[in-house]
């Protein structure tokens, strides 16, 4: 085989050239620290990587959305354990009510106070967080009795918030007006309840105590209900964190440089485009001609 | 009996072959590095001897009468040449889709964090943040600058892959054009070569490095005449391109519709025009479905959809977000539909990473033939400068050595024609 100067020459430079842009990838590999650039690169994994992305995008969302249901609930839990301790303050005075020692005067201040109490339960009633109603629903804009002595409720169309805290698992996470004071046509509603106190206080008649038993059985058991909900966000939301590193380690694993590996790719390619630039300036200089005298 | 003045002539017979050899080096030499040169010699052969009397009786002597220069002829192979001109064609026809395939990689931009799917898991969002606060005009306001941005998104893509489009069929217009102008060229040089007869080898190398350029573009069949002409034609359906001075120029138009019938650079074209409308077909249904599971309606004044756009007839270039709805209407399913787009453009860019996974393969590996083949040719047609360094001592020793031989004989002349008399 003779080998002329248009071969050497072209031979060295495409050999040149392709360790240079080898030496060029692995370079940008290092630097920038991920593997994958283009979809050449690994198809296969650059499809995983955006679905894992897409996935841990969903549960970044998901993880706002407990956060915000927690809040949501913590509110109404504190809320409905303020309404109980009213209504235990309104129970004493109604058996104190009930007393028949007591004379007009007597029965007149604990009117004043029953009166008192209705206000802040109507007041917790219509409780905001971040500007925002507790208790009414979707609809949180709005105040459930934003007029005083009106407890006239409307329930129609009114729906309790819920929050996506994973895929396809929705979780109720506000309580809604008819649920915690019963709805206003029923015996037991709480404001009834209080109102009719107040008139047995005027009128002089004994007060039945049986419904506000009833609606304090009510207040607890939604707390209780509410309580249950907080676990299983707490739990979902364990499931969450754990999910998310889990993803994040796959995605890591499938997008990201090896950084050992990397750096010694990284040498062991310097060192061959080294080599061939050495070779290179070797062969092409001398000919015949440097040692023709 | 030998002629008084034959030593004469030998030695200038003998100094010209030594000078047209030194002149044939240096020619050699000065195109070391020239495209397409082949190395040239000097083919030479004793010239016809001179029958002289000897005493074996009837069988006379025969005296030489030095050398004569046959022909100048440059080292080629044809076979050689015709396994470059294929191997240029495959590779002219892989780097022309591969080069599109790279464009379309870069146009789809993924993984990236600004990409397509990074905008559709952004409304994604936005839209569960609007199912938390049904009432919150700032939740709408984002859920409609979200859709704005995958509508950016995808009308960039999309504006980009018309672009690439209307390139391919520029490209494919130069290319036919750039191949007419070869197919003159080799014409002309076809001409003049039968002109000048069959031996003008720096014509042949220029007419031969275009008939190579020319491979890169189609794939063609070569015949030399005896003329010293080349006949080209298409080597699909024997379809003349050239013969002698004659050339049938192609067309634009046959070259679309028979892309397959040309092969090389022209082939990889329309292969590559292909691959943009098959994706830019992809991309469009995966934008149409996404739009349509996050509610799309024609017009956007009745029903409170997010994106008004044609279902029927749908353009990507159209789409627009329906800021005036008002509240929003939430997607039926949340999740589903919208998803299915999502790995419908996850297939999508895998599908396009193994297509110019395999297109750049194709390219390393028929670079790599290429040049082997190449080599193989250099090998025999090369210039190497070590040989011409040692030919051109050799040459200068013989031209001298020649020299010698006519002072030598004048020195003999000399003797008999001055000296002798006296």
């Amino acid at each position: 085989m003779r080998v002329t100067q248009q071969m050497l020459n072209q031979n060295s430079i495409r050999n040149m050239s392709q360790n240079l842009s080898r030496f060029e990838k692995m370079n940008n590999q290092v630097s920038s620290g991920k593997s994958l650039h283009r979809p050449s690169d690994d198809p296969n994994g650059v499809s995983k990587a955006m679905n894992l992305k897409s996935t841990l995008s969903a549960n970044a969302q998901f993880e706002r959305n407990t956060n915000e249901s927690k809040l949501w609930m913590d509110e109404t839990g504190q809320n409905i354990d303020s309404m109980v301790g009213v209504m235990q303050r309104v129970r004493e005075l109604a058996i104190q009510g009930n007393n028949d020692t007591y004379s007009e005067i007597d029965r007149k201040a604990i009117d004043a106070e029953i009166g008192e109490l209705t206000e802040q339960m109507r007041g917790l009633a219509n409780a905001k967080v971040n500007g925002r109603s507790l208790f009414n629903g979707q609809k949180t804009g709005e105040s459930p009795f934003p007029e005083k002595g009106n407890y006239a409720f409307d329930s129609t169309d009114l729906v309790a918030r819920t929050f996506a805290i994973g895929e396809g698992i929705n979780i109720q996470a506000s309580v809604l007006p008819d649920e915690l004071f019963g709805a206003a046509t029923e015996d037991t509603n709480i404001f009834k309840t209080l109102q009719s106190i107040s008139a047995s206080l005027q009128a002089g008649t004994s007060i039945d105590l049986e419904k506000t038993d009833a609606g304090i059985d009510r207040l607890l058991t939604v707390g209780a209900q509410n309580g249950v909900r907080q676990n299983r966000v707490e739990a979902v939301e364990n499931r969450l964190l754990d999910s998310n590193l889990e993803l994040q380690s796959m995605l890591s694993r499938v997008e990201d440089v090896d950084y050992a590996e990397a750096v010694i790719k990284l040498k062991s390619e310097e060192s061959i485009y080294q080599a061939s630039l050495a070779a290179t300036a070797k062969i092409i200089q001398p000919s015949l001609m440097d040692f023709l005298r | 009996m030998v002629s008084t003045f034959h030593g004469l002539e030998l030695g200038k017979r003998g100094l010209s072959v030594g000078q047209a050899s030194l002149s044939t080096t240096g020619q050699n030499i000065a195109n070391v590095n020239t495209k397409g040169y082949s190395r040239q010699q000097v083919n030479s052969s004793a010239s016809p001897s001179l029958d002289v009397w000897t005493n074996q009786g009837a069988n006379t002597g025969q005296l030489g009468t030095g050398v004569n220069i046959d022909s100048i002829t440059r080292v080629r192979d044809r076979f050689l040449d015709q396994q470059v001109r294929d191997h240029s064609e495959t590779l002219g026809q892989w780097q022309a889709k591969q080069t599109t395939l790279d464009r379309l990689e870069t146009i789809v931009n993924e993984p990236s964090t600004s990409g397509l799917n990074s905008a559709m898991d952004a409304l994604k969002n936005a839209w569960q943040d609007l199912a938390n606060e049904p009432d919150s005009l700032a939740a709408q306001a984002i859920v409609k600058e979200r859709a704005q941005g995958f509508v950016d998104v995808a009308q960039s893509m999309n504006k980009s892959m018309e672009n690439l489009k209307g390139e391919l069929t520029l490209q494919t217009q130069e290319t036919v054009a750039e191949a007419n102008g070869y197919l003159k060229q080799i014409a002309e040089l076809n001409k003049s070569i039968v002109r000048d007869g069959n031996q003008s080898n720096d014509l042949k190398d220029k007419r031969d490095a275009l008939v190579e350029d020319l491979s890169k573009l189609m794939s063609i069949k070569v015949d030399e005449k005896p003329s010293g002409s080349y006949s080209i034609s298409l080597s699909s359906n024997k379809q003349a391109l050239v013969t002698g001075e004659e050339v049938s120029k192609i067309d634009v138009d046959s070259v679309n519709a028979n892309p397959k019938r040309y092969g090389g650079k022209l082939a990889g074209l329309s292969e590559s025009m292909e691959s943009a409308i098959y994706y830019q077909d992809k991309l469009i249904s995966v934008v149409k479905n996404f739009a349509q599971a996050n509610t799309m309606s024609k017009t956007g004044s009745t029903d409170q959809a997010l994106f008004i756009g044609d279902a029927d007839n749908f353009n990507i270039s159209e789409l627009k977000v329906n800021y005036a709805a008002s509240p929003l209407k939430q997607p039926a399913a949340t999740g589903k539909p919208s998803e299915d787009a999502q790995s419908y453009f996850r297939e999508l860019v895998s599908e396009l990473g193994a297509e110019s996974q395999s297109a750049i393969n194709s390219v390393a590996n028929h670079e790599a033939t290429l040049q082997a083949t190449e080599n193989r040719r250099q090998s025999v047609t090369g210039v190497s400068l070590d040989e011409e360094m040692a030919n051109l001592i050799k040459y200068q020793h013989s031209y001298n050595a020649a020299a010698r031989l006519v002072s030598m004989t004048d020195q003999m002349l000399d003797t008999i024609i001055n000296r002798m008399a006296n």
